[in-house]
Order: C-alpha cells, then sequence, then structure tokens
C-alpha cells in the first residue's frame, strides 16, 4: 500500500516538475505585463501615450545582452583565492567554464588575502619592534 | 534518337525547374515588432517599431519609434545606434546572424534553432505528453545544455538553456505560429533569464504584419 502511494506521489511530483519546467502561468504573466500592454495599445490607437507612463518606463533593447547587472558572489572561488591563490589561478580565471562572477569571487579572495597578510606581517613587526 | 533527346532535355529542364523552385529561399524579413521587459530589478521596458532583416547582405535594422526614436543598425560584427543627430558604433554580439529568430525564419532553421552547424551534440530524445525534447550539450566553452520541445507539428514551442550544474538560466516559449509564404512564423516568444541568485528576466517579444522579400524599400535595409 505504501509503496503504492509512494508511487502515485513520485507520479504527480515528477509531472508538476515537467510542466513547471516546460511552461509558465500565462494569466499571471500578462498581469505583470498590463500596465506595459495598455501602453502598447494606447500607442497603437492613439499614436501617443499618457505622459505619466512615460516617467516609468525604459527603452528596451531589441537585442539581447547581458540581462543582470547584479554581482553574484560566490564562495567558493572565494575560498580558492583566499585560500590556495596558485592552484585556484588555474581552477578559476583560466577556467572557461567560469563566468566573470566567479572570476571576480577569486580576485576579491586573493585582494582578502593580501590584505590580510599585510596587516598581520605589519601587526607582528610593529609588536617586535616594540618589544626590543 | 531526335525524341529521346528532346525528351531528355524536358526531363532535365524540369528537374532544374523543380530544383530551382525547391531551393528558393527567402532573403528579406521585416515586421512590426514590441518587446516589453521587466528585468531582475523590476523596471519595466518597451519598445515598439519595425525590424528589418536582409539575409545576404547581413544588414539588420531596427527602427523604434517607441519611447523613442532610435535606430540600430547591425552588419557583420559592428552595430551603429542612431538617435536623431548623435550616433555611437559598438560590438555586435557573436554569432547574431546566425541565431538571431529572424534569420532563423529566414533561412528556414527554426526547426532546431539553427543547431545543426554548430558544435553542439544532441545527447538525448524523449517524448512526453505528445511533445518530442531534444536534450543537446554545447561542446566549445562550457558544458552548457540545451533542451529543445517541439511539438506534433515539429515547431519548437519552448527552447531552455541549463548551466553546468543543470540549472535554467533561459527559457524561451515560441507561440503563435502563422504560415507566411511557407514558412511558419512565431509571432510571440516569451522569455525568461535568471539570474545567478535565481532573480528573473521577463520578456515578451511580438511580431505583427510580417513581410517577406520585400523587393521594395531598400533603404530600410542598409544604412541611411
Amino acid at each position: 500500500m505504501m509503496k503504492r502511494i509512494t508511487a502515485i506521489l513520485l507520479f504527480f511530483c515528477f509531472n508538476v516538475s515537467f510542466a513547471s519546467v516546460y511552461s509558465y502561468d500565462r494569466s499571471e504573466l500578462d498581469l505583470e505585463f498590463k500596465k506595459l500592454e495598455q501602453i502598447e495599445e494606447q500607442f497603437v490607437k492613439e499614436g501617443r501615450v499618457d505622459p505619466l507612463w512615460l516617467n516609468s518606463i525604459q527603452s528596451a533593447e531589441p537585442i539581447d545582452t547581458q540581462k543582470s547587472n547584479e554581482f553574484y558572489f560566490d564562495a567558493q572561488s572565494f575560498f580558492w583565492g583566499f585560500c590556495c591563490c596558485p592552484v585556484g589561478v588555474f581552477i578559476v580565471p583560466f577556467s572557461a567554464n567560469k563566468d566573470s562572477d566567479q572570476k571576480g569571487s577569486f580576485w576579491i579572495g586573493v585582494g582578502a588575502f593580501v590584505v590580510l597578510t599585510i596587516a598581520s606581517t605589519a601587526s607582528i613587526y610593529a609588536s617586535v619592534s616594540c618589544t626590543y | 534518337m531526335h525524341q529521346l533527346v528532346v525528351r531528355t532535355k524536358a526531363l532535365a529542364l524540369l528537374l532544374l525547374m523543380c530544383h530551382l523552385m525547391v531551393s528558393q529561399s527567402h532573403y528579406r524579413f521585416s515586421a512590426d515588432y514590441s518587446i516589453k521587459e521587466i528585468d531582475t530589478n523590476q523596471t519595466q521596458k518597451i519598445s515598439l517599431g519595425k525590424v528589418y532583416l536582409d539575409h545576404q547582405t547581413k544588414f539588420l535594422n531596427f527602427k523604434q519609434v517607441f519611447p523613442d526614436q532610435k535606430v540600430y543598425s547591425f552588419s557583420d560584427s559592428v552595430v551603429i545606434v542612431s538617435t536623431g543627430d548623435t550616433s555611437f558604433t559598438g560590438v555586435a554580439p557573436k554569432g547574431l546572424f546566425q541565431f538571431t529568430i529572424y534569420s532563423l525564419i529566414l533561412t528556414n532553421q527554426l526547426d532546431n534553432y539553427g543547431l545543426d552547424d554548430t558544435k553542439c551534440k544532441l545527447i538525448n530524445v524523449s517524448q512526453k505528453e505528445g511533445k518530442v525534447i531534444r536534450e543537446y550539450v554545447f561542446l566549445e566553452g562550457s558544458n552548457r545544455k540545451m533542451h529543445l520541445v517541439k511539438s506534433d507539428q515539429d515547431l519548437i514551442e519552448v527552447m531552455l538553456i541549463l548551466n553546468d550544474e543543470d540549472e535554467v538560466i533561459s527559457k524561451s516559449f515560441l507561440e503563435e505560429y502563422h504560415l507566411i509564404k511557407g514558412l511558419m512564423v512565431p509571432h510571440r516568444v516569451v522569455q525568461f533569464w535568471y539570474s545567478p541568485s535565481r532573480k528573473v528576466s521577463k520578456k515578451i517579444s511580438t511580431l505583427k504584419h510580417v513581410i517577406l522579400d520585400q523587393k521594395t524599400d531598400n533603404h530600410h535595409y542598409s544604412h541611411q
């Protein structure tokens, strides 16, 4: 009995995931794009658009470029830069599979390591020179 | 003997005509376009205008009329963006003429998104709910994968791109196909892009009044 229930659950889970990956909710999307749709309709009909609407929109690019300007911090790449830079440089920056955010995270790691090394060396040097 | 020669000539002519008819390819595409977008910062963007593509000269022109007058002229690897009296030149995206949807429509390669001429390998074909799902892997640069979901009419309905960790990074839905001069042209494309932090950017592109092989208005298909 339990096996049947598990099988039915798995079947539904798989179908739900299939549907969600290869489909989208059109009514939800239409609701999100309602304002832009109204702007397009008004422009096509009247050749003009309510100036209030114009302040809240930007021009869309016709050809896809980089879609996101936000920086994504990759902890793994950071630790390669921070803990093992000589090996990490072949794994992250020289790898074609790593994106610019991962490479950026690596160099942040290297920078953090350099800053910490200089700071700790300076503090040790200062404490030693104070002792003598 | 004479009859045989005449018949052979007639057959050759017939074959030549058939070949010309079959191999006749379309070379120009124009349409009214609209692009509506909501990016990851919830910024709402729109542009309306006309698009012109000449496949022979590799020239793509977007004449935007709203929200401002702007012309994007793509040729080879260069893009010139003109806004009134000012213009600037930039580098066009790599593979633009190979993979832009207008080019794929014109060259009748939309059925597999032009992947035949690329270094992609078909790794799996499966069937689900009457749809055929073809899975490709990119052999150069990254281990990204692409899923093409095709309808029973052999039209692409969904295109998924996954990163090397099998996370979906973009989804495209090609909808509202209409038959124009023997070509199936999708009039609505819905796209979703996922950022590494899983924020989503959404875009709806629509086409209206599609014209193929326009012989007049040559100035739209070149730099003015």
